[in-house]
């Protein structure tokens, strides 16, 4: 067929070979990046298995054990993995040594209740390597998130938890009430707030107890941050509180008051913005517009007011159509023409432009 | 148009104004406008095609939004009357140079996609369009490594073939090449955008607070189980395209918690290092006025600083994830990737907050970057060991429907999903644990969109979230792909 002297179909023939080569170059190159890739793989596993051998192998020192398995997150292989966990169960070993086995194989949680046992059990005991101790709260943390959480051993997680909660090591203790909060745990929050009220009883510095009340609201938590909001043991914990109590009516009015006081520190301001701006969206507007029309207040906290209140009228802009500008929109405006601050008339400025 | 040169210089010379300045001047504007008009390729102005051409075969442009695989398009001539012959045309990429960034578009041939493993690869394609205006079908994708950089910088330029070569434009089509990428590399329009429809998103009257309220008892429905991966595949797709219906040119990033993210753990993105407790952000930031449940602010205080990641706590890398499958890459086993690296994603990002604690995670709107980041790593294994056909074990775990045992209803492979098949309380057997559901089932089903018609359908199964690239035995996929996963 090349030797037909026909130009044109010779010229057709030839040019569906380039385009036939060139799709199987295409199509090639494409297959072969995927086994690029695999092979790629493979070659990072078996990388994974020397250094589990260095790693495995006790006449190694620590040091050299450490640094063979230092880029390598996980075990791969049945032996290496079994191997590990001998490592983990064996008390001769070093705890540095015992942490790093753990953290490589943790995976494996899902189908070992046998090792999670012993895993609550030393996280439970103060006697406990600190290192490993700390490990071990970081692993089960991880596979507990969502992993575990139907494994009938969750229960006992959580009940290792609460006994956390007392513990010596503050690290630990932090973390229990923290993962106990936030699964709004009745045990947790009730000596949250005993330390609250009396502060002998108090396992946990103040605003932090307040933060992690705030995870989980609920009808008996509120009257008691609003009294500490009262009579705060720091500006700290005062702070914390304002920013959860917009929603509680008797704290509302007091919020209101910080929000509009100029001599209140600008942290309290801010977060009474806050607070208002998620629990009283209606009347946000009118609650900020002093703060925002008063030239001795900062730039940011003023800016702060008008983002938030440009922010819900963007995303509503359809519910504004055809509304006649409120007294917002006009203290907007005069504060675009004469505001002494050039932030704030930028800010202001940009709020014309984008809610009008 | 040859003797009028000739009669004016006639003209001129009997006149001696040959050697004036302005006689110059004004014969050489003449003589240069009549040799432009020599070479402009010309045709009969009553036969100028014009052209339609329709991405995803709808006339709609609320889909033409592609990803890495093809999609059908056509063309046709709308003045067809006015044409007794077929018109040859060349179809390209209008953004020819590889080094200019933004989207890039490859073509094929309907026949040449017999292969559903395959997609566009030419970068030109002819085609013939015919006379009596019927549609000439074809193909294109975007191209590996070129994903848009805004809305409509991939343009289909059509050029007429003809004989002398000297083709001109008939016809242009602006789409996106909508991809969802690596959000530590984003552009700062591409930033802006996202947080810009997050955010309306969040102060849309509960349209965020939902998904929220869906995560916080889904338990069991979407965790600690086979589905964990389908059903966040599923939810995380539905936030994204109420982004799109708000900004059609976003994507849904993805955190790359195995590396260092300084640009998304940032006070102009998604929260530089934290304040007493909560992420700090610009003041111009959308995303420093969020408020979810009647709180205000992020609660989140990482445990490892922006330079770094959280591999330095134990979290697992790319490369061991990808491994988890085991000997025979199996999905039974692939799965434990819920616990390392997710959990520990969590965990490690959350500190004292939100994002620590199955209830309260989504109260953080980086929750569904690091889904999105746990949902590339499963489409990245996929692509790797070829894992799409639901009906292989090794692509999916367990098969078939619920039946009583170890396995909760609803991560069997054709099991419908809570909250999108309505389901609530305990429909099957009293004694059955596995079969409960939640007492309520916010949300609804499923929406449905205009280009991606029943894709997922209304309640989706695991079985429908395994081949979510389209192709053209199957042109309804989900309508995403990740900027370093390939078509398969």
């Amino acid at each position: 067929m090349i030797l037909r002297t026909d130009f044109k179909l010779t010229w057709i023939y030839l040019t569906g070979c380039l385009v036939f080569m060139l799709a199987s170059v295409a199509y090639g190159q494409e297959t072969s990046d995927r086994e690029t890739h695999k092979a790629q793989l493979d070659a990072y596993r078996q990388q994974v298995a020397q250094a589990a051998q260095v790693f495995l192998d006790t006449s190694n020192t620590d040091n050299e054990r450490a640094a063979a398995i230092e880029s390598y997150g996980s075990f791969f292989e049945e032996n290496d993995v079994a191997g590990a966990r001998r490592i983990i169960l064996n008390p001769e070993e070093s705890p540095r040594i015992r942490a790093l086995a753990l953290i490589r194989i943790d995976n494996i949680l899902m189908k070992d209740d046998s090792l999670v046992i012993h895993l609550l059990r030393w996280l439970e005991e103060p006697e406990t390597p600190k290192e490993l101790r700390h490990t071990t709260a970081r692993v089960l943390q991880g596979a507990m998130f969502s992993l575990l959480m139907l494994n009938t051993l969750h229960a006992d997680y959580l009940v290792t938890l609460r006994v956390l909660t007392r513990d010596m090591d503050m690290k630990l203790r932090e973390m229990a009430f923290t993962t106990l909060a936030a699964k709004g745990d009745n045990y947790a929050q009730q000596q949250l707030l005993e330390g609250l009220e009396s502060s002998e009883k108090a396992l946990l510095p103040p605003h932090l107890s307040v933060q992690l009340l705030g995870l989980r609201l609920n009808e008996k938590i509120y009257p008691v941050l609003h009294d500490v909001m009262l009579d705060p043991p720091d500006e700290a914990t005062r702070l914390e509180t304002v920013r959860l109590l917009g929603g509680y009516e008797p704290s509302q009015a007091r919020i209101i008051r910080y929000l509009k006081d100029p001599n209140e520190s600008e942290q309290i301001r801010r977060a009474a913005m806050g607070t208002l701006n998620a629990n009283d969206p209606e009347n946000f507007p009118s609650h900020v517009l002093p703060v925002i029309l008063e030239e001795s207040a900062s730039d940011d906290l003023r800016s702060y007011g008008i983002h938030a209140v440009k922010q819900r009228r963007m995303a509503n802009r359809f519910k504004l159509l055809g509304l006649p500008e409120d007294e917002f929109d006009k203290a907007i405006r005069m504060l675009e023409r004469n505001s002494e601050s050039a932030t704030i008339r930028g800010v202001a400025m940009e709020y014309i432009r984008k809610v009008h | 148009m040859i003797l009028l040169p000739t009669l004016t210089s006639n003209f001129f010379q009997s006149k001696n104004l040959t050697r004036h300045p302005l006689v110059i001047l004004v014969f050489a504007i003449l003589l240069a406008v009549f040799a432009g008009c020599a070479v402009i390729p010309t045709r009969p102005t009553e036969s100028f095609p014009l052209l339609e051409i329709q991405v995803n075969n709808t006339s709609e442009t609320i889909d033409d939004y592609i990803t890495w695989a093809p999609t059908y398009c056509r063309i046709r001539i709308i003045n067809h009357n006015q044409f007794t012959s077929a018109i040859d045309v060349t179809l390209n990429n209008m953004n020819l140079d590889p080094a200019s960034p933004g989207g890039k578009l490859l073509f094929d041939t309907v026949v040449s996609q017999s292969n559903p493993t395959t997609t566009a690869t030419q970068t030109t394609l002819n085609l013939s369009l015919p006379a009596d205006g019927s549609w000439a079908n074809f193909v294109i994708a975007g191209q590996f490594g070129s994903p848009s950089l805004r809305d409509k910088d991939a343009v289909i330029q059509v050029t007429e073939n003809r004989p002398d070569s000297t083709g001109i434009t008939l016809s242009r089509k602006a789409l996106m090449v909508r991809i969802r990428k690596n959000a530590n590399t984003l552009t700062r329009e591409e930033r802006d955008r996202f947080l810009n429809a997050l955010a309306i998103l969040n102060m849309t009257f509960d349209n965020y607070e939902i998904y929220q309220e869906i995560h916080s008892i889904a338990f069991g429905q979407a965790h600690s189980g086979p589905a964990f991966l389908a059903w966040h595949r599923i939810y995380i797709l539905r936030l994204e395209r109420e982004l799109q219906a708000i900004d059609p040119s976003v994507a849904l990033h993805y955190w790359r918690f195995d590396e260092a993210a300084p640009n998304v753990f940032h006070n102009d993105f998604m929260g530089g290092p934290p304040i007493s407790g909560f992420a700090d952000f610009s003041l111009s930031n959308p995303l420093n006025t969020w408020v979810i449940e009647n709180l205000s602010g992020i609660l989140r205080s990482p445990q490892f600083s922006p330079a770094t990641s959280p591999t330095t706590l134990g979290l697992i890398d790319e490369a061991a994830t990808l491994n988890l499958g085991g000997t025979g890459s199996l999905y039974a086993n692939f799965r434990s990737m819920e616990g390392n690296p997710h959990g520990m994603a969590h965990v490690s990002a959350a500190g004292g907050g939100w994002l620590g604690s199955l209830t309260t995670a989504v109260r953080d709107p980086i929750f569904f970057m690091l889904h999105g980041n746990i949902d590339r790593l499963w489409a990245k294994w996929q692509w790797t060991y070829n894992r799409y056909d639901p009906i292989m074990v090794a692509s999916y775990s367990p098969q078939g429907a619920y039946s009583p045992g170890n396995i909760r209803m609803g991560h069997y492979l054709e099991d419908t999903m809570w909250p999108w098949n309505g389901l609530t309380g305990d429909p099957g057997t009293p004694t059955d644990p596995n079969d409960d559901r939640p007492s309520t089932a916010p949300g609804g089903p499923f929406p449905q969109t205009v280009s991606r018609f029943l894709s997922p359908p209304p309640t989706p199964r695991p079985f429908d979230t395994l081949q979510y690239e389209s192709t053209t035995l199957n042109p309804s996929g989900l309508g995403f792909a990740y900027d370093d996963v390939p078509f398969k």
